[in-house]
Formats: structure tokens, sequence, C-alpha cells
């Protein structure tokens, strides 16, 4: 990301926005920001101010996700058309996902997929009136989607729980591999997968044990973490 | 005080009278099909509106009406204005994603064109097939006169057949402009 103003602001503060405007166009993020009709910017939270190419916002610990351009998440089908399946983002958004949008795909041969399967997507457009749109194609590699090989794929078996959004991202922030995936994965195996909208997705022997840790770590600083999975390290079964 | 008539009202037994105008015969009865008061002329009977009546519609007349919503493929109009004669009642008309613009109609994008809250102007090309009409924008002349900036809420100005720009602020943004009239400026 680039560099921004490092400001941190109170709710009700005013900047004019004149002295903001970079090009001609300009996005807000209207949870965190207003334009008054004096043509000023007013904040809602306090937290760091974030400005950019692409938006004006606000970096605070929110309770709902607001999505972004090249964001992987973890979506739920609620229908079908005979174009596109409807996905449930979390926060009340539905996407539509094309049909033929999976590497290698062709009429005659594309995947089916339930309602009610859980999806691993990226997101692609945006859009406040019409539905966003979602892909499952992946730009990096080649892999077809009859080998179960891609990234993005249906995520089947395993269990999925609900995260604060804070612990989450922090997950997937980080350059190198987080450390508490690495020290759970001393004591047994399992395969996990995060999207970026809260939800992770574990599937192994000792699911339900390792999502009941994570729950309590959601709050906790990074040593008191190692500490917790070590006082369980004889219950795990691998 | 004349008394009004109202739709499916009986009026008369129809004895060698004829309906005239807002009148319908049924079972040798007149009975009224307008909201209205009562003239009689020479064994004709007929009933005269109260309340204006829509100017009339004919293909390839020129509407002025506000986007009420808008779909992939498609683009809902109110309709307030028909050749320069303002609409009573409520109209609706339906702009489709083929007659939008004459180029490139594959690669074409709703967000870039038309918003709800827009005012545009537009030709009636049929009658349609349902209760909508079907019109189209696919000219120069014909497109977006005004319309509000998505951030700032104020008014935007005509800039190119591509750009709007909001007058206050210098902040642009895209949608299918109509050309505006150079003759009536000199």
């Amino acid at each position: 990301m680039q560099s921004a103003l490092v400001y941190i602001t109170l709710p009700g503060e005013r900047i004019p926005l004149k002295s903001l405007v970079i090009g001609n166009t300009i996005k807000t993020n209207k949870q965190d920001v207003n334009i008054t009709k004096s043509l000023e910017i007013e904040t809602k939270h306090a937290g760091w101010f974030w400005i950019d190419q692409q938006k004006i916002a606000i970096c605070h610990n929110p309770i709902y996700y607001t999505p972004e351009i090249e964001d992987y998440v973890i979506v739920q089908v609620t229908g079908k058309n005979s174009e596109y399946y409807f996905c449930d983002l979390g926060n009340g958004l539905i996407y539509n996902l094309n049909q033929m949008d999976f590497e290698g795909a062709t009429k005659k041969n594309k995947p089916n997929i339930q309602i009610g399967q859980f999806l691993y997507a990226r997101v692609i457009e945006l859009n406040h009136y019409l539905k966003g749109k979602l892909s499952c194609i992946n730009p990096q590699s080649k892999k077809e989607w009859t080998t179960g090989e891609n990234l993005f794929r249906e995520l089947i078996g395993g269990v999925i729980v609900d995260l604060p959004l804070n612990f989450v991202q922090s997950l997937l922030s980080s350059q190198t591999k987080p450390e508490l995936f690495k020290e759970i994965s001393k004591h047994s195996s399992f395969e996990v997968c995060v999207g970026k909208n809260g939800r992770i997705w574990i599937k192994g022997n000792d699911a339900v044990l390792i999502i009941n840790l994570l729950k309590r770590c959601a709050p906790l600083q990074l040593e008191q973490q190692l500490n917790l999975i070590n006082k369980f390290a004889s219950q795990f079964q691998q | 005080m004349q008394k009004i008539y109202f739709p499916g009202e009986l009026i008369k037994h129809k004895n060698e009278l004829q309906s005239g105008i807002g009148t319908y015969v049924k079972d040798d009865k007149i009975y009224a099909s307008m909201q209205g008061s009562l003239t009689i002329n020479e064994q004709l009977i007929s009933i005269f509106p109260s309340h204006q009546q829509d100017p009339e519609l004919k293909i390839g007349s020129i509407i002025i009406g506000q986007v009420n919503c808008i779909r992939e493929d498609r683009v809902f109009v109110r309709i307030l204005k028909i050749n320069g004669v303002k609409v009573n009642n409520y109209i609706e008309g339906v702009l489709r994603k083929q007659n939008i613009r004459l180029h490139e109609i594959d690669l074409l994008e709703m967000n870039k064109c038309y918003l709800p809250g827009d005012i545009i102007k537009a030709r009636m090309i049929s009658y349609g097939d349902s209760l909508k009409l079907y019109l189209s924008t696919a000219e120069d002349e014909l497109g977006v006169l005004f319309a509000k900036h998505q951030e700032t809420q104020k008014l935007m100005i005509p800039l190119s057949w591509d750009e709007m720009l909001c007058v206050e602020s210098g902040l642009k943004e895209k949608r299918k402009v109509a050309k505006p009239n150079f003759n009536q400026l000199v």
C-alpha cells in the first residue's frame, strides 16, 4: 500500500475538501466519513486517517466488513439463476458469481454447486446500485477446476466459524506465515482457509478443538496465545 | 352544483337516446366511464371530464423523464413531459441496453451511463408489449440533462459526450450526456 497522511482523528472533526483532492475523482467510505453541504469532510470515528488515490477512509476496528477489489473471501451460495450464482458475504450483501468463471470451464463441463455450499472466491467489481461480481479464476496459476488443486474452489467437509474482524485481518496482513498456525501444526495436522470477511475454515481430526482455541485467542497478545496452545498440547489426538 | 358522475355509475335508461363521449351502453342502460359532469345535447348524452387529460403520445415524440431504478440491462424511467407538455399521471417507460447508444453495445457498463435520479431526454420508439413503453437515446442530442454528483450531492453540468462536471467542487463523473442546444445561446 502507498503511504498515507499520519494523522489521528476524533469524531466530528472538519477538514476542507480542496486541500485533499488529488485528481478528478474521489471515493469516500460512507461508514467513516460524511461530506457536508459546505464541502468539508466530517469524520465519524476515532482512528488513523487514511487517504489514497482510491479512497478516503478511517482505519479503526469496524464490526461490519466493507469489501474492496482483490479481496479473498469465503462466501455461501444462497440462490441460482440460469447464468449466475448468488453468494452471501456475511453482512447483508449478495454478490454475483458467473457460472463459467472457473478455470477451464465450458458449457458442458462446469462445476455443479448446490445451494448452501461454501466457496473461496475473489472480489472483482464493486457497485452501489447493482450487485458486485466475484470470480474463481486465479491469475497466477493455470490449474483446471477438475483437479482439486486450484486455489478458489468449493470447501468440502470441515467446520466454519465467524471471528472478530481485527483478529482475522491481522492474520492475513503479516508477511511471513503467522506464528499461531505454526505452533498448532507442531501438535496436529490440519487444513485451513482464511477469508477476509471474518470467516475461517478448518478441516482435520482436531477441528473442533482448534476452533475453540482460536475463539479464546482473539483478544489476547501473541505470547499469551502461544502459552494457551501449549497448555492444551496433550489434548490433541494426532 | 351539478352532480359529478364516477366510472360505472348508472345515468339513465336508454329510451331512444345516444351515448356520446365518456359513456357506454350495457343491457339497454347508459353508464358513465369517466369522472365528470353531465351534458345533454339533442338526444346525445356525454360526460365532460373534470380533470385534465394526458397529452397525445405518438411514435417519435421527445420525452423528458427521471430515472427510477437501474438493472444490468434495462433502465426504468418515469415520464414527466411529452413534447413539452406536462403529464399529470404516472407513466413509465423502459430503456433497453441495445437502445442506449450505437457503438460498442457489448462493452457497455450501466454505472457509467445512467444512475437513479438523473433527468434524461429520450425518444419513444414503440408502444411495447406489456405495461411499459420502449424508449431510445441512441442519438447525439439525447441523454442526461442534469444529474447529482454521488459524493457531494451538488448539481453537475455537461462537459463532453462522456463526462459531467460538478459545479462547486470541480469533480467529474461519467454519464451518457445529451448535446446542448447552442443556437439558443447566441
